[in-house]
C-alpha cells in the first residue's frame, strides 16, 4: 500500500471533512500513525544491524550506529542479520544488559580487558560495553525501530511495517487527524483507536474528555441560571 | 529529516492555526524548546565527555548545557561521589589535599562543574591516541564524565534538523500543542489541550519515561 493509496483511504474515512492538506495528512496523520502502531505493537517493526567493536572500544553512539533505535531488544556477540549466523572470533553469545550503576559499582571496570559480556545504557544515545575487547568483535544489535517517515516527495513509497498492519494505518491516521476538531471527534478517535489497540491505552484520554464534557455541561447550567 | 520548521507547522496544524496568527512561529518554537528542556531535565540525553586532568586543579567545567553529572572516572577508575557534608565529616581542610583523586562532588557548584577530591598531582596528556579507542583522547590521568545534557540549543533555529529519532518529534509536538492550547485567552482550546496532553503522556509511557 503506497502513501498515495493511504491518503485516498484517509480522505474517504474523513468523509465531508476535506480541509486537510496532503502534507498535513502525512505529517500529522500517516507518520505519527506508523509510530503509534510501533509503540503499541512493538513487534510490528524490528530490525538488526551489526556494529564492529574495535580493540579496546567500549562506547557506541546509537545516533551513528542506528538512529532509528527506540528500544534495544538483544545484543549478540556474532552476526545474526541474515539467514546464517556467523560467530565473532569463534564466540556466539548474548551480551547481557546491566544498569550503568551496576557497571560503575565496579571501580576498575574501565580497565578490564577480555570477553565482552555486558552492556549498559548511558541515557538514550550511548551503549557502554564491558569488558574492553582484546580484538575486534562483531556485534549485532536487535532493536525496535522507528519507521521511515514520509514526505510529499515520496508518495509512491510503502511503509516499512509489515503489510498485514498497513490497512490499519489509515484508521489510526484518521483518528489522529480528527483529534484537533474537538471533544466529539476525539471521542470518535478514541473509539477507533480502542478497536485497534488495547482499550486501556486510551482510557485516560476518554476519561479526560468525559470530565471536560461534564464541566462544560455544568457551566452551561450555571450560565442559564445566571 | 524533519526540521524545526516542519515541527512548528505540525503544531500550527494541530492548533488549527496554519498561518500562525494566534500563535506565531517564534512562540511555537519557544514552546518546543521549553518541552525539550522539560524532557532534558529527566536526564534522558546522556553524554560521555573527556576532560583533561590538570595538576593541582580541583574544579572542572563541562559544557554549559550539562543538566546533571552522574559518574566520573579519573585515570580509568571510578571515583566515589561525596557531598561536602560527607567530606567535612571525613577530614578537615579536604579542599587543600593533593594526591590521587578518590571522590568527586558537585555539591554547592553550578550543575556543569565538578570538584575532584583531592586535587590530582599530575596533569594528563591531551595528545590524541591512535587507534582512537576507548576514546580519541587519552583516559590516563584524565577524566571521563558521564552526564546528561539539555538539547534546547539544538532546536533553536528553524533550519535545524531535529536531533533525535522521530518518536520524540511526536512527543514534542503534542506537548507543545498542549501547553499552547491551554493558555488563558481568546484562543484557549481545552479539548485539544487535554487530548494533546494525553497523547504526549501515552507516547512518553511507551518510550519508558514515567510521567
Amino acid at each position: 500500500m503506497t502513501v498515495n493509496e493511504l491518503i485516498q483511504r484517509i480522505r474517504e474515512k474523513l468523509g465531508t471533512v476535506q480541509f486537510y492538506t496532503e502534507a498535513e495528512v502525512i505529517a500529522n496523520g500517516i507518520n505519527p500513525a506508523q509510530r503509534l502502531l510501533c509503540l503499541l505493537r512493538p513487534d510490528a517493526l524490528s530490525q538488526r544491524t551489526t556494529v564492529t567493536l574495535s580493540t579496546n572500544e567500549v562506547f557506541v553512539d546509537l545516533r551513528q550506529a542506528s538512529i532509528a533505535t527506540w528500544q534495544i531488544r538483544r545484543v549478540v556477540l556474532a552476526t545474526t542479520t541474515g539467514e546464517n549466523a556467523s560467530r565473532s572470533n569463534g564466540d556466539f553469545r548474548d551480551i547481557l544488559p546491566v544498569s550503568l550503576n551496576w557497571l560503575m559499582g565496579r571501580r576498575d571496570w574501565f580497565t578490564q580487558k577480555g570477553a565482552v559480556t555486558r552492556y549498559a545504557r548511558q541515557g538514550r544515545f550511548w551503549l557502554v560495553f564491558y569488558k574492553r575487547p582484546v580484538q575486534s568483535e562483531t556485534i549485532t544489535l536487535i532493536y525496535r525501530s522507528v519507521p521511515t517517515a514520509f514526505d510529499m516527495t515520496d508518495l509512491a513509497s510503502e511503509p516499512d511495517i509489515q503489510s498485514s498492519y498497513q490497512p490499519l494505518l489509515a484508521d489510526i491516521a484518521t483518528a489522529l487527524l480528527l483529534m484537533k476538531e474537538g471533544a466529539a471527534e476525539t471521542e470518535k478517535s478514541v473509539r477507533i483507536l480502542s478497536e485497534i489497540f488495547a482499550v486501556e491505552h486510551f482510557d485516560p484520554l476518554r476519561k479526560a474528555i468525559d470530565r471536560l464534557k461534564r464541566q462544560a455541561a455544568q457551566n452551561e447550567v450555571v450560565e442559564a441560571r445566571a | 529529516m524533519t526540521t524545526v520548521a516542519d515541527m512548528i507547522t505540525r503544531v500550527h496544524d494541530v492548533l488549527q492555526d496554519p498561518d500562525g496568527q494566534s500563535w506565531s512561529s517564534d512562540r511555537a518554537k519557544t514552546q518546543m524548546q521549553d518541552e525539550m528542556t522539560r524532557l532534558s531535565r529527566r536526564g534522558l540525553w546522556g553524554e560521555i565527555t573527556w576532560l583533561q586532568g590538570v595538576a593541582n586543579q580541583s574544579l572542572y567545567t563541562l559544557p554549559s548545557d550539562t543538566v546533571e553529572i552522574s559518574h566520573v572516572l579519573y585515570n580509568e577508575r571510578m571515583l566515589r561521589f561525596a557531598t561536602e557534608d560527607m567530606l567535612d565529616r571525613k577530614s578537615a581542610a579536604w579542599e587543600f589535599q593533593e594526591r590521587d583523586p578518590v571522590y568527586w562532588t558537585s555539591d554547592n557548584q553550578t550543575p556543569n562543574v565538578l570538584r575532584l577530591v583531592p586535587a590530582p598531582l599530575i596533569s594528563g596528556s591531551a595528545v590524541p591516541v591512535f587507534p582512537p579507542y576507548p576514546m580519541i583522547n587519552n583516559p590516563e590521568d584524565n577524566l571521563i564524565v558521564f552526564h546528561s545534557i539539555d538539547m534546547r540549543s539544538r532546536v533553536d533555529d528553524e533550519v535545524d534538523t531535529f536531533p533525535i529519532h522521530a518518536m520524540w518529534e511526536d512527543v514534542m509536538t503534542y506537548l507543545a500543542a498542549y501547553h499552547l492550547a491551554q493558555e488563558e485567552g481568546a484562543y484557549q482550546n481545552l479539548p485539544v489541550s487535554t487530548t494533546m496532553r494525553e497523547m504526549g503522556t501515552l507516547w512518553l509511557k511507551q518510550l519508558g519515561v514515567a510521567s
